[in-house]
């Protein structure tokens, strides 16, 4: 304001215009340099300001939203491994490698590693979680004798129990296939974090985010070239070029880049962007599947968690940040290897490593951990699993939140039921050579369903022969007529009226079914004897007498029977009903054979245990739950006859094909032989198993024939695993001898007397007698 | 005579423990060598079988002394020692000490009141060892903290058939049994459990 009230005075004619010769000149020539230069900087420092706020949001912003895309990964159970389990040492070192534990030659053992000793398994555990627990690594051996572990000891003597740490059975990947492991900078190997330091900005530590000297350098070498041949890029910018810009080498990019660089140089300390680096730096392909930081590198090629990384594959994960795909261990160890020696150099420079050290790692071959997975994840199970995860959560946070999914999948059981599977069937097709068919969708399928009926966990499920070619889930969709396989649950409504002992009728009788004839006829029609007993029939699963029984029982109450063990299917009363002409799916039935064995509390059949957020917070359980749907006794009495049907019925090849425990079990065959079933257990596990063609072609096999064959493969591999006794006696049944010929109480007058169970309210009350000629039937 | 006396004197104890030790050595040679078994409520034979007249008279011929009408039978070794107890027995099946160091673990998280995972472990428990009636035992207490009656009466109903050798364990069950069943509001079947139990 004074300064233009000055010009305005000085302007009027007749004033003296001393001060006005000397001010002019400088008005007309001086650039006014100070006020542009503060307004430039005014607004420089506004610009400034605006544009780190504005970085420093879109930072923020981008962290905060989302950090990583991480899938969520399903898991099996663990596997309890105790001293006194019938487990040799090979067997352990195979449960071992499909946990890609690796053999080592030395005794100094990394996480991951085992040797072997004599009859000692030495192993260095990894450290795991399951759902509820963390298991931390630990150093433990397992002595042997006679293919039996007789003990376990650790570093704080004998263990009694051990859980092996679950196996991974998929992930579930987003639109870009990224898989990610997500590591916290804690847990890192030094050994890896001065590798890549080493590698890609040695002075990490000392820059604010840019390194003067290395753009400097980068600019030389690029003005030289005439374009962008090198970035002189520091670890910050390498991160901010990864998560927030394009790949594309330019002036402009390279600033926006530094700028970036600065920003979050003030953001985050040296550690938390290391650690963000290590999660983001893409370390090439697996398959279809791109892996994408150092926790999933190590894990990928070595088979070890971060942490337990040695010198050389720390180095040789570094190595690979350049050119992950070129200096991959996998498809190009001679250039990785160099590309190593070169880490290994630098870490040596820098003082990061001795010389000692140095020379140790660099003598080291380059040794990748074998194929993960090999069990191909139980695709079945998985895909089973996974209907269910549907329900629960959308596709978005399923592919991107890290969800840990723990399932009751037993990976050994799961390896088991899928050789018995491949083998028998193939084994079935040599035997009759009719069987086997040159078109792959119209093979002869099989599927198994394998639960333990305490707790109703799924252990093992297999949907067909071969997932690649039919990924149709047989065990859960087909729905396949059981045959015989269904009459224990006939029998057991029954039991009101009948006992193991009371006689049936053995001779062709003919229903009216709707105005039409229906004459029932045992599978060998032409045996037929005046009456067999109740334990007879169902032992020797003679249709005629079942018939008999199931119209005596009442065709509705058998239905109400089948309700209550799971069988969901339409069902409807006719006397066919009797002999299965009604569909279920193997699931079904284990479900049935589940509730029978567990004493008649029926199981909620578990495959999906426990979801775990990636924080760690439990966001769903299932638990074991039971409900009673028959007596103990009635349950056990079923058991007693289905034990018969393995001693000395329709299952007694089994005793030739290795089945020498406690088990109980029954065939089933179908019309015209188009369904192959067999349904057996033992007191801690049910195992069903299904046989034929998806397009309904005879197979001519008989359960006994086809599918109890495949479970007798399976139960003598689980043998391990299994620990089978004598089913126990509930309450409410007592034993009485019985005279064989009359079915009576037997006296001493009696030839042939056999100890038999029945129900305590429902006992037979006749003594035999030698001059008996009128049994009347019970 | 003193120097007889001295003798005399030493050998009056003497003679009372020697006998006192083949009382014992007797004692201990007719003590059984499995553990004891107690019947389960007693099933009354038939009265009418042997009473009641055929249609036809005939002779009806007492059964042999050895193949009288039974309860049930004599439990095999394995049966006996079922999971109900202490895990220090010597004779114990592995999967039974595997199971047991679980039910330890689990017990240790109940009564710190870590009820959920007491119950997961008590899961894994049954897993390894399906006859662990201890287990199941310590399931329905479990269930029953977290006030499912329903539940827990079947983990209950599941340990009474384990517990079938182990009266003080039995009794602890109908006892259990017993509240499961009153706060269900069932409160004869309460009572019947009572009962049962007080037969202990």
């Amino acid at each position: 304001m004074s300064t233009k009230r000055t010009s305005k005075s000085t302007g009027k004619p007749g004033r003296k215009p001393g001060p006005k010769h000397k001010s002019e000149p400088k008005r007309k020539t001086g650039f006014p340099w100070r006020t542009l230069s503060a307004m430039f900087l005014v607004v420089f420092v506004l610009f400034s300001i605006g544009l780190f706020l504005y970085i420093k949001h879109e930072i923020e912003h981008r962290f905060a939203s989302h950090k990583w895309s991480v899938p969520s990964t399903m898991y099996s159970a663990t596997v309890p491994i105790y001293p006194g389990q019938a487990l040799s040492m090979d067997q352990v070192e195979r449960m071992l490698a499909i946990r890609r534990y690796q053999e080592s030659a030395t005794q100094t053992l990394k996480p991951g590693e085992f040797s072997v000793n004599g009859n000692t398994l030495q192993v260095n555990l990894r450290k795991f979680h399951s759902s509820s627990q963390s298991f931390p690594a630990r150093l433990v051996q397992f002595h042997f004798e006679q293919d039996t572990i007789t003990g376990i000891t650790g570093s704080q003597g004998n263990v009694p129990l051990l859980e092996l740490n679950p196996i991974e059975l998929t992930r579930m990947y987003g639109p870009k296939r990224q898989s990610r492991i997500l590591i916290n900078i804690n847990n890192v190997s030094p050994y890896l974090i001065n590798a890549v330091i080493s590698i890609e900005d040695h002075l990490f530590y000392q820059h604010a985010g840019i390194s003067l000297r290395g753009i400097a350098r980068a600019l030389w070498a690029d003005l030289r070239a005439g374009r962008v041949v090198e970035g002189g890029s520091t670890i910050t910018q390498q991160l901010v070029k990864n998560y927030f810009l394009t790949p594309q080498r330019t002036f402009k990019r390279k600033a926006i880049e530094a700028c970036m660089a600065l920003v979050m140089g003030t953001m985050y300390s040296k550690n938390e962007i290391l650690e963000m680096y290590m999660n983001e730096v893409y370390m090439g392909q697996h398959g279809g599947v791109a892996i994408h930081g150092m926790g999933e590198a190590a894990r990928s090629y070595f088979g070890r968690n971060v942490s337990d990384l040695s010198l050389d594959q720390a180095a040789t994960l570094a190595g690979m940040i350049v050119g992950p795909n070129y200096y991959s261990p996998v498809h190009n160890p001679s250039a990785c290897k160099d590309r190593r020696n070169v880490v290994l150099q630098h870490m040596h420079e820098y003082g990061k490593i001795t010389a000692a050290e140095y020379q140790l790692a660099v003598a080291e071959p380059i040794r990748i951990a074998k194929n993960p997975l090999p069990i191909k994840s139980a695709p079945y199970f998985v895909d089973y699993v996974k209907t269910q995860l549907q329900n629960l959560y959308p596709p978005r946070v399923l592919q991107a939140d890290g969800l840990n999914i723990y399932t009751t999948l037993q990976p050994d059981m799961q390896l088991a039921a899928q050789e018995a599977i491949k083998n028998g069937l193939a084994h079935l097709e040599e035997q009759y050579p009719r069987l086997k068919k040159n078109d792959p969708d119209k093979q002869l399928q099989a599927a198994m369903v394998v639960v333990q009926p305490a707790t109703g966990a799924i252990l093992a499920m297999v949907g067909g022969r071969n997932y690649a070619q039919s990924s149709y889930n047989r065990a859960i969709y087909a729905v396949r007529q059981p045959g015989s396989a269904i009459k224990p649950f006939e029998y057991l409504a029954a039991l009101d009226k009948f006992t193991p002992v009371s006689w049936l009728p053995d001779e062709p009788i003919t229903y009216d079914v709707a105005g039409q004839h229906w004459t029932p006829r045992n599978y060998d029609s032409n045996e037929y004897q005046p009456r067999v007993t109740v334990r007879h029939a169902l032992e020797h699963s003679l249709n005629v007498p079942t018939v008999s029984l199931a119209m005596s029982t009442g065709l509705n109450k058998i239905i109400a029977t089948l309700r209550r063990f799971g069988i969901k299917t339409p069902l409807e009363p006719v006397p066919s009903l009797a002999l299965g002409a009604f569909g279920v799916t193997p699931l079904q039935l284990a479900d049935a054979y589940a509730t029978l064995d567990n004493g008649g509390q029926r199981p909620f059949l578990l495959s999906l245990k426990d979801v775990v957020s990636a924080s760690g917070q439990v966001e769903q359980r299932r638990n074991v739950n039971l409900v009673s749907v028959t007596t103990p006794a009635k349950a056990f009495l079923i058991t007693d006859l289905l034990e018969g049907v393995i001693k000395h019925g329709t299952g007694r090849n089994l005793k030739y094909q290795g089945i020498d425990f406690p088990c109980a079990g029954k065939t089933g065959t179908t019309n015209d032989w188009r369904d192959s079933w067999f349904a057996g257990y033992t007191t801690d596990l049910v195992a069903v198993v299904w046989v034929g063609f998806d397009n309904n072609q005879p197979t001519g096999l008989t359960g006994a024939r086809g599918a109890a064959t495949i479970w007798a493969r399976f139960m003598n591999r689980v043998q391990p695993w299994i620990n089978p006794q004598p089913f126990k006696v509930p309450p409410g049944i007592v034993q009485r001898y019985i005279c064989d010929d009359s079915g009576e109480l037997a006296t001493s007058s009696c030839q042939d007397r056999h100890p038999q169970y029945f129900l305590a309210d429902h006992v037979p009350t006749q003594y035999y007698s030698s001059e008996s000629d009128d049994i009347v039937p019970r | 005579m003193a120097a007889t006396d001295h003798p005399r004197s030493l050998q009056q104890p003497l003679q009372v423990w020697l006998a006192l030790l083949m009382m014992v050595g007797a004692l201990a040679a007719c003590a059984p060598t499995t553990p004891v078994q107690i019947p389960p409520a007693w099933q009354s034979s038939p009265k009418s079988a042997a009473a009641a007249p055929s249609q036809k008279p005939r002779q009806i011929l007492k059964p042999a002394p050895k193949i009288t009408e039974q309860n049930i039978p004599a439990q095999t070794p394995s049966q006996t020692t079922s999971s109900g107890q202490p895990p220090a027995a010597v004779s114990s099946p592995p999967q039974q000490l595997a199971s047991m160091q679980l039910v330890g673990e689990a017990q240790a998280a109940m009564s710190q009141g870590h009820i959920d995972e007491a119950i997961n472990t008590l899961e894994q428990a049954i897993q390894v060892d399906v006859y662990n009636g201890q287990a199941f035992y310590d399931l329905a207490l479990a269930w029953q903290s977290k006030g499912s009656q329903t539940n827990a009466l079947q983990f209950a109903n599941k340990a009474e058939v384990l517990f079938q050798n182990h009266p003080a364990k039995l009794k602890q069950l109908y006892l259990l049994k017993a509240q499961l069943y009153q706060a269900l509001g069932d409160t004869a079947k309460a009572q019947a459990y009572r009962q049962k139990a007080a037969r202990f």
